[in-house]
């Protein structure tokens, strides 16, 4: 089992090489020991790696977006070598594919080519969802499609319990539906912003693991369910200093049960 | 009495004078509509209300009144209860000035027990609607849990809402159970979603008919009858479309889940 950190949480203390070799020696001081990182523009893969490896950092995955998939396979295969990672995450779903049943179908059917392309080079293929794929269609959501017209050997699951909540489902019993499938999560809180009106749109927001309003329990005790091993912290917008939040998260996984070793 | 019920909020649209209103009830019988939560229309009296109640053989399932009036409205709210033959009494949210801080919602939780004691006197239930906002954190404490905490649940009922409860990141099956013994009747609407608008971090939700969304309903049923829940009560704060297509989906989907 072990925690890691979507690097995106800290995008705006990572746009030079010395801003992200503070940055990572920060996260590193924290305590954590794997980054979920995409390769910035002012390095390669292998000068990454070398970065990483100086902080005693490793990556949990390698980036590629789904459509490039079919063709750049020798290059990801080796991106992934060079980070010693089995694991390719990829992009969300376009705009193009939401609007209805038949645009998941045919996005599903664009994983599952990535995802069994990428089987047959040894490599794990998961997809990270945010509350769209939970889209209300006449004859079930989005996610549905996708879980169901997918291989559950070639495309897993990377999904967000702070964006599952927004998606109006309950993340200790959604979770259920990636069982097998789902190595890494994504993790953060679900706080709600004071208000003073009743809009239904009532102002959510990002917050540390073990803060606002989700079930921490159920969720954990569900991802120990479904086979989880990496407990990716990643919040979308940090209200405070983005270091003392993911500080915060790393140390409620800890009080959570969750081991990193 | 059916354990299925309606917030006449969701019809307002089609019930702003008398004519409309009194063919808004008349088509809610076709429905299957027999107990309404509502409010005396500007237009009625209480007693015309009651009386156009009892022709449809509807019944009130409350009365309303503010928090901020009652201990001086409490005549009228017995008459009002009276007449409408029920013994609950419904109010509004927390004042906007006390929900800035747990020094308020503790303010509130105690006007809360003292409007329910008065209540109590006058052989009335009180009961509190909540929405999101009271799950707003105070450091170590939320809004709802001083309301939970410091109310006497002698004196203080809860109407919980499995939209908002979701809405503030809870999971309604679970979060339902703090509400045992101290709720009578519920909220109930789906949660969907629709269209991606802007960003994908920010996708909006949608209140729409029970049984249509995400909300996980098998669960939230069996919390609710654990915790002796009498009345569902349906309220679709916003309808896309025909409201009483809207109203009739939420009740036929609440018989095909059990309920009578």
């Amino acid at each position: 089992m072990g925690i890691s950190i979507q690097m995106y949480t800290l995008r705006d203390f990572m746009k030079t090489k010395s801003d992200l070799d503070a940055t990572l020696a920060r996260v590193a001081a924290i305590g954590y020991k794997t980054v979920q990182i995409s390769i910035p523009p002012f390095l390669d893969v292998r000068e990454l790696q070398t970065l990483l490896a100086a902080h005693g950092l490793r990556a949990d995955s390698v980036m590629a977006p789904t459509a490039a998939i079919p063709e750049q396979l020798d290059r990801i295969c080796q991106k992934a070598a060079i980070l010693g990672t089995d694991t390719v995450r990829t992009d969300g779903i376009g705009h193009a594919y939401t609007g209805s049943a038949d645009g998941f179908r045919r996005y599903a059917a664009i994983l599952q080519e990535a995802g069994q392309k990428l089987r047959g080079r040894g490599l794990n293929f998961m997809y990270h969802n945010h509350a769209i794929e939970y889209t209300n269609f006449a004859k079930g959501t989005g996610m549905s499609i996708l879980l169901r017209e997918t291989d559950p050997d070639c495309v897993w699951f990377q999904p967000d319990v702070h964006h599952i909540a927004a998606a109006g489902l309950e993340p200790s019993q959604a979770l259920l539906a990636f069982q097998g499938r789902c190595a890494y999560v994504h993790m953060q809180g679900y706080a709600i912003i004071p208000g003073e009106g009743f809009d239904p749109q009532v102002p959510r927001r990002t917050v540390p693991v073990g803060e606002g309003n989700l079930n921490w329990p159920g969720i954990v005790a569900a991802c120990r369910q479904i086979g989880v091993r990496l407990y990716v912290v990643e919040q979308d917008f940090c209200i405070g200093d983005p270091f003392d939040e993911i500080t915060r998260s790393y140390q409620a996984l800890l009080r959570l049960g969750v081991a990193d070793d | 009495m059916s354990q299925i019920g309606l917030q006449m909020y969701t019809m307002r649209h089609v019930s702003g004078d008398r004519e409309s209103f009194l063919n808004t009830l008349d088509r809610l019988v076709e429905i299957g509509i027999e107990d309404v939560q509502i409010s005396v229309p500007a237009f009625m009296t209480c007693g015309e209300l009651s009386e156009e109640l009892r022709q449809r053989k509807m019944k009130a399932d409350s009365v309303f009144c503010s928090t901020v009036r009652i201990l001086d409205s409490l005549d009228q709210i017995r008459r009002e209860a009276e007449l409408l033959h029920t013994d609950v009494l419904r109010t509004d949210s927390i004042p906007a000035a006390l929900r800035k801080d747990a020094a308020g919602y503790r303010q509130f939780a105690s006007d809360l027990n003292r409007q329910g004691e008065a209540l109590k006197k006058i052989g009335l239930a009180y009961m509190y609607h909540f929405h999101a906002f009271e799950f707003v954190s105070f450091g170590d404490i939320r809004g709802i849990d001083i309301l939970l905490g410091e109310t006497d649940p002698e004196l203080v009922l809860f109407q919980p809402d499995v939209f908002w409860l979701t809405s503030a990141g809870t999971e309604p099956s679970d979060f339902l159970w703090r509400f045992a013994n101290r709720a009578r009747y519920m909220h109930v609407k789906d949660y969907a979603i629709r269209q991606l608008e802007g960003a994908i971090e920010n996708v909006p939700s949608h209140f729409a008919p029970v049984g249509t969304g995400n909300l996980n309903w098998p669960g939230i049923l069996k919390t609710a009858e654990s915790i002796g829940i009498e009345r569902f009560v349906i309220e679709q704060d916003i309808v896309e479309g025909d409201v009483f297509a809207a109203v009739k989906l939420s009740v036929d989907n609440l018989k095909k889940m059990g309920l009578s």
